[in-house]
């Protein structure tokens, strides 16, 4: 049982970045323009125990994954960032412009969802960025219940995500050949055992 | 730290003294003279004054809106200076805005576009702030940049100094109150739930 947990928690914390506690965390980059705005986001999301990184344009947001300048998409050390969060209207590059220049990209990084921030609430701009494959649009001033509700619906896909790769994992462990009598346990059913997704549900409950 | 009286005696209301107490010494309204604050000034006679003033700062004239109140809920042990710290980006902010905004609007041709980003910017972190009229002042404002109106705008921008100067000015006065309850040894009270 041990082991198939092991597994799990080892699929997500590939996905996810590591606290110093070693507990998988989120990991945020924000984009705003406003010293004020970045602040708070920054403080939003550090309460809600994500790791973040915040920068103040369009352009640095690009440079910061890895994706202007020229190191370009070398893969340079890559960033993972599970979440990007930026303001719509910037100078320079808009959140918008940003957006699409994130979903032109290669498979990587056109999986990072982004979410809009906005103080203006017009629906052409709203339909605009959803159409352009933001994952959300949030009205500011940005309050603790969004980006909790954010939090849950990406650790959510996450969760997903880890059952399908933990599960080829376990499939795997079943055609070798056991080395142990731990290892023999693993002859388990297909089906992810509820045991083993109540540890994670639980997990939700508390985020 | 004894910069502000905090206790007129019984028969002067406390809010009346508070604002009008000056900050650099004690004001001759004073019934009880400073020495002896500090033993009829406990820290729940504090708290409760700086509850009473918070208070005011919301329901008398709504300085302040529920935003200030989610930025309250972001303080904690760990980030005890967090209100403090965003707000002095505020004023920061803010100087500088009202800087360059007199600056546009005294030109020969009003660039109106560079007008209108500036309020924008400005009505933006007050909302982020809380700061409730400061952010409807630079909404009025913005409707008289789309119209390109100077007179119009320079007036508005008076209003949105204004406020942004009382406000500045309310905001220090409560960020004042809370040294002194931690000075005494103690914690600012994070029940505020008289807003909805």
């Amino acid at each position: 049982m041990a082991i198939t947990g092991d597994i799990f928690r080892q699929s997500i914390t590939e996905m996810l970045a590591e606290s110093p506690s070693g507990a998988p965390e989120l990991h945020v980059l924000a984009v705003d323009d406003s010293l004020v705005d970045r602040k708070v986001i920054e403080r939003l999301l550090k309460i809600s125990s994500c790791k973040v990184t915040v920068v103040e344009s369009g352009t640095r947001a690009l440079q910061y994954l890895g994706l202007e300048g020229e190191n370009g998409s070398l893969g340079f050390d890559s960033v993972k960032v599970n979440l990007i969060m930026t303001d719509y209207s910037m100078p320079g590059m808009t959140g918008y412009e940003l957006l699409k220049k994130i979903k032109q990209e290669s498979s990587v990084f056109r999986e990072i969802p982004v979410v809009i921030m906005s103080s203006e609430n017009v629906l052409t701009r709203i339909d605009r960025c959803l159409e352009e494959g933001a994952e959300d649009f949030l009205l500011k001033p940005v309050k603790l219940s969004d980006v909790r509700r954010l939090k849950d619906f990406i650790m959510k896909g996450k969760v997903k995500e880890g059952e399908k790769i933990s599960h080829k994992r376990m499939r795997s462990i079943d055609c070798s050949p056991p080395l142990t009598a731990t290892c023999s346990l693993l002859s388990l059913p297909c089906d992810p055992s509820p045991s083993l997704l109540s540890p994670l549900s639980t997990k939700k409950a508390r985020l | 730290m004894r910069k502000v009286p905090m206790f007129c005696g019984p028969s002067v209301p406390k809010r009346r003294c508070l604002a009008q107490a000056p900050k650099d010494s004690c004001s001759s309204k004073c019934i009880v003279p400073c020495r002896q604050l500090k033993k009829t000034m406990d820290v729940g006679q504090m708290q409760r004054q700086w509850i009473d003033y918070t208070k005011s700062l919301f329901l008398e004239k709504g300085f302040l809106d529920g935003q200030f109140l989610q930025l309250q809920q972001l303080q904690d042990e760990n980030n005890p200076d967090f209100v403090v710290e965003v707000v002095s980006l505020f004023f920061e902010d803010s100087e500088r805005l009202l800087k360059d905004l007199t600056f546009a609007l005294d030109q020969n041709g009003v660039d109106f576009k560079k007008v209108d980003a500036h309020v924008h910017q400005l009505k933006g972190s007050s909302s982020s702030i809380g700061a409730q009229r400061v952010k409807n002042a630079c909404i009025a404002f913005r409707n008289f940049c789309e119209e390109q109106n100077t007179d119009a705008c320079l007036r508005c921008l008076q209003q949105v100094k204004q406020e942004y100067c009382i406000v500045k000015n309310k905001l220090e006065t409560m960020f004042r109150l809370e040294q002194q309850i931690v000075a005494a040894g103690g914690s600012i009270p994070t029940e505020l739930s008289f807003i909805g």
